[in-house]
């Protein structure tokens, strides 16, 4: 963590992280800890995540049907809620991930011109 | 669609269910991780919360995705306004009882009026039916002999349909016993005026005989049988066709009956075809009916041109009766106008005085609110203080102003409810049984009214006595609604005339006493109780005698 303060972090675009969760999900269930932990690490400690946003965001896609949960144990034997990618989440997130795609290629294209 | 949201909101009490366990869970793997990392449990603790954010905000925004803000706010204000008003008892039943008698009395006011005079007649094309009458010079009795009623029914180009009726109460047996029932008795015209479309059956054939029950005498006496359709039902003892049911709703509405008829308004249990009897050969003594007449303009035609025809056809039915008739002049108003009669203005006064209560109790309560909104200024700084903005304020105290207003309100609608529940009424029919212990004592109570209003009718017509007497006296003659014989003018009359005004006067002012007493009618027919014992002789004799029985007077 202590070089995470002095790494520059990016703010994260308005409405990417249920991209992050999803994504995230693919991996297999994990519970909300876990998720926000491996959307760090995988982004190398770049992105700045408010942690406590992850729960909107869960809730939000939960609310679409995009993932479900269920109550389980972890590995130290404590409760936990489970999130999961249902199918239509699935389904989702391949859209998702191809739209944008398309935006940051074509964000790259206006940046650096190919002359 | 309810079965989704009913999912939604199952899914979200599933889901907001842990939210709270679901943050501690995140917060301490966050702590174990940093301690992990080698911070003190404290570091770890704050670090862990630094990261994390704003758990209030977090679980709002988390709340919010399930649940509208506005919605959330909007629970909370009413909860607060509910603990408000059990906070402060008194002041809230005021507020409650002023809005309640403010709302209430308006509404009540207004529910009358709008009945009387914004709603139209129930009737089909009601803005065209007119009341036709001809009273005598100085006389209010609003009736129309058969002779005009025949003229201008074939004569009169101004009016479509023309009917007359008489209400009045007749005895009918309804299987096991004989009932005493509110009748219209009524020429063709009327059904198609009144709009009546039997639900069972037919109205009667245009010059035949028959009955068209009300929906509830209907369900009353026979048991909502449909077979009493077609079949004859004994009518004052002369068996009368039944020839259909109205539906439920059908009422007519028409001016109370004449005080003199001795019939109190209210609802009418049948109706029957009433014939119009061609008036005998002008002479000394001739019969004719009397009634009350409504008609229905042709459209467009005023009623001044109608009143032109109608005066010019009885100036000729009047010539051919000569000096039999007096001075009569003819009078046509708006049904409408007739059966509001008086009361418009009063109504309209009556309106503007409750409106006026009502803006009186609407200022007392915003002074009330006012005052209580100033010792609430700590209230209001300290909820400022923890954030919340002006509107939300706003909100806040709107709600709780409408909760007592909605509580007021509703109970205005009781109270409304209350001023507008009919009166009870004592049951105007009576069985068989009933009758025979004052059936014939209210004849004779009746027989005594009679006798006192004849003077009144003998202007230009006499009472032959009550209905008992006249069915059996001038059976076969009976003329429908009242029997009258007509009376030559004589010139006496006219000398007599200034003594009769007086007479008129006093015999005003003594029906006014009558119709208080009408009240007590119960109490006099008990005082009348007491002589039915003998009551059947004397009744025979005096009827045979032709004169009155003084025992109404003992």
């Amino acid at each position: 963590m202590s070089t995470g303060e002095v790494r520059e972090r990016i703010e994260l675009l308005q409405g990417t992280l249920d991209l992050l969760v999803l994504r995230t999900l693919l991996l297999g269930p994990a519970h909300g800890h876990a998720i926000m932990k491996a959307i760090e690490r995988s982004s190398d400690d770049v992105l700045k995540v408010e942690q406590g946003s992850l729960y909107p965001a869960l809730h939000r896609l939960i609310k679409r049907g995009l993932i479900g949960f269920d109550h389980g144990t972890s590995d130290n034997n404590r409760r936990a809620k489970y999130y999961r990618l249902t199918p239509k989440g699935r389904k989702q997130l391949a859209v998702e991930t191809s739209k944008w795609d398309k935006l940051a290629s074509a964000i790259a294209r206006v940046l650096r011109p190919v002359t | 669609m309810s079965g989704v949201l009913l999912d939604l909101i199952r899914m979200k009490r599933k889901a907001l269910d842990d939210l709270d366990a679901d943050i501690r869970d995140h917060l301490e793997r966050e702590m174990a991780d940093n301690i992990d990392r080698g911070m003190t449990p404290d570091d770890a603790r704050a670090a862990a919360l630094k990261r994390f954010g704003s758990i209030a905000l977090a679980k709002e925004d988390t709340r919010a995705v399930w649940i509208p803000v506005w919605f959330d706010q909007l629970m909370q204000d009413v909860r607060y306004g509910l603990r408000m008003i059990r906070r402060t008892p008194a002041f809230s039943a005021v507020v409650m009882l002023t809005l309640a008698l403010g709302i209430g009395l308006t509404t009540a006011v207004f529910s009358v009026v709008n009945a009387v005079l914004v709603r139209p007649l129930s009737y089909p094309n009601a803005d065209r039916l007119v009341w036709i009458a001809t009273p005598e010079e100085r006389s209010n009795e609003e009736l129309v002999m058969s002779p005009d009623l025949m003229a201008w029914r074939d004569q009169a180009q101004s009016l479509d349909r023309l009917a007359g009726f008489f209400i009045g109460g007749e005895r009918i047996d309804v299987g096991d016993e004989v009932v005493q029932a509110r009748v219209v008795a009524a020429t063709d015209g009327f059904w198609d005026l009144a709009g009546a479309r039997p639900a069972l059956g037919t109205v009667p054939r245009p010059g035949e005989q028959g009955i068209v029950l009300s929906h509830a005498f209907f369900e009353r006496w026979f048991r909502g049988d449909p077979g009493v359709v077609g079949r004859a039902v004994p009518l004052n003892g002369r068996p009368t066709a039944v020839t259909g049911v109205l539906p439920p709703g059908f009422r007519v509405q028409l001016p109370p009956p004449p005080a003199w008829s001795g019939v109190q308004s209210g609802e009418v249990d049948f109706y029957r075809a009433s014939i119009i009897q061609p008036p005998g050969p002008p002479g000394p003594a001739t019969a004719v009916q009397l009634f009350e007449v409504i008609g229905r303009l042709k459209p467009g035609l005023s009623l001044a041109r109608a009143h032109d025809e109608l005066d010019a056809i009885r100036a000729n039915t009047e010539k051919a009766f000569g000096a039999q008739f007096r001075p009569r002049r003819l009078r046509i108003v708006l049904l409408a106008d007739k059966i509001v009669g008086g009361a418009r203005r009063s109504l309209i006064v009556l309106l503007a005085a409750v409106v006026l209560v009502l803006l009186i109790a609407c200022a007392n309560v915003a002074n009330l609110l006012l005052a209580r909104g100033s010792t609430r200024q700590r209230e209001v700084a300290i909820r400022t203080a923890v954030g919340a903005g002006r509107s939300r304020m706003l909100r806040q105290f709107l709600v709780e102003s409408l909760m007592l207003a909605a509580i007021g309100g509703t109970a205005g609608v009781l109270v409304a409810r209350l001023a507008l529940r009919p009166r009870a009424c004592a049951p105007r029919s009576r069985t068989a049984s009933r009758r025979n212990d004052d059936g014939r004592a209210r004849a004779r109570v009746r027989r005594g009214r009679f006798r006192r209003d004849g003077y009144r009718l003998r202007s230009g017509a006499r009472v032959h006595g009550s209905e008992d007497q006249r069915s059996r006296r001038v059976e076969g003659r009976r003329a429908d609604g009242i029997g009258v014989r007509w009376k030559p003018a004589r010139a006496e009359d006219a000398r007599r005339r200034g003594a009769r005004a007086q007479r008129r006067a006093a015999r005003r002012r003594r029906s006014d006493a009558a119709q208080l007493l009408a009240h007590h009618r119960e109490s006099r027919r008990f005082c009348a109780r007491a002589c039915v014992n003998d009551a059947d002789a004397v009744l025979g004799a005096a009827v045979s005698r032709k004169h009155e029985p003084d025992c109404v007077r003992r």
